[in-house]
């Protein structure tokens, strides 16, 4: 089965960073969104195995927007991948239905590690 | 408020645990180049100096600005990099057809923003056991007087006094200076200090 992706972060050159490591890593990018509320429009699109979701961005909040998700559909996978690392929002975001979540910057591994732990 | 020196210690150690977290994300984001650092200067002056605060008011730079807000505490924070130090960073993050101002290198520099002012944040939320949130950055490249002058003339309720935390790195050989605005609004200098038990 094709591994997609959607992510959703609101800086183009984070989004890019994140496609070229998700594609060595498998997955097909289906969609890029900018905010919570194309997150969540997008998801329900496109329905892709797995969101990367950015929690600071304008119009509605990446917690929000896996609330959202989550709601539409239990299944749905989100990696959180935010420079906020502080515990009450890592709490916070793995409450709101998150898999996981990776602190900015970070290194391609740590995304692969992350993928890793999904698929498992 | 008054600021005194036990304040003004609590704002160095701040900033030295900030300028630590800032220069290991940077580092990660340069692919693990070693970045060395000098004790960050932290200075607090009234509100009517920030215009020159950084030296020259004619100097090119380019500031991300973030507001952060939580648990009763309200500030605006902006990263300040003289133009040539954003752009020599850009060109070593982004691939080399990319011009350093355009779109992609706008963008990198705000999420160069989000990054470093979270690793401050970082540091604060872990010193007062606050949880702040951020907002979105936003950019401005312009002269250093006229850019941090229009941040002030926008904000209502700030504290008489602004927090300026000048860091330098050493990496590739040269220096890099990055200059850090903390605006706290009324109040919000009090509560930290109060959480922290220094009055």
């Amino acid at each position: 089965m094709e591994k997609t992706v959607l992510i959703v972060d609101d800086t183009a050159f984070m989004r890019m960073t994140l496609k070229n490591i998700l594609v060595s890593n498998g997955y097909t990018v289906v969609g890029e969104g900018e905010d919570g509320i194309q997150a969540v429009n997008l998801y329900k699109k496109l329905r892709p195995s797995l969101v990367t979701m950015d929690i600071t961005m304008p119009n509605m909040d990446g917690i929000k927007a896996i609330k959202e998700i989550i709601e539409y559909d239990d299944q749905a996978v989100i990696i959180v991948v935010s420079a906020m690392g502080q515990k009450a929002l890592v709490i916070d975001a793995l409450n709101a239905g998150a898999k996981d979540f990776v602190v900015k910057p970070f290194q391609p591994d740590r995304i692969a590690e992350a993928l890793q732990k999904i698929n498992n | 408020m008054i600021i005194n020196e036990c304040h003004k210690d609590l704002l160095a150690e701040l900033a030295s645990i900030g300028a630590g977290n800032a220069a290991t994300a940077l580092s990660q984001m340069l692919q693990d180049q070693v970045i060395t650092l000098q004790v960050p200067e932290v200075k607090i002056a009234p509100l009517q100096d920030i215009p020159a605060s950084l030296g020259d008011p004619e100097q090119e730079v380019a500031a991300v600005l973030l507001e952060a807000s939580g648990d009763g505490v309200s500030l605006t924070v902006v990263l300040v990099l003289s133009l040539q130090a954003a752009v020599q960073l850009i060109t070593r993050l982004l691939p080399e057809d990319c011009d350093p101002l355009g779109e992609m290198g706008s963008s990198l520099l705000m999420e160069l923003g989000n990054i470093l002012v979270s690793s401050y944040l970082g540091a604060l939320s872990t010193m007062t056991g606050f949880t702040l949130r951020l907002t979105p950055p936003s950019l401005g490249l312009d002269m250093a007087g006229a850019l941090l002058g229009s941040v002030i003339a926008e904000k209502m309720m700030l504290e008489d006094n602004f927090i300026l935390i000048k860091n330098t790195m050493h990496a590739f050989n040269e220096d890099i200076e990055g200059n850090l605005l903390l605006l706290p609004e009324t109040g919000s200098l009090e509560k930290i200090y109060r959480q922290m038990g220094v009055c």
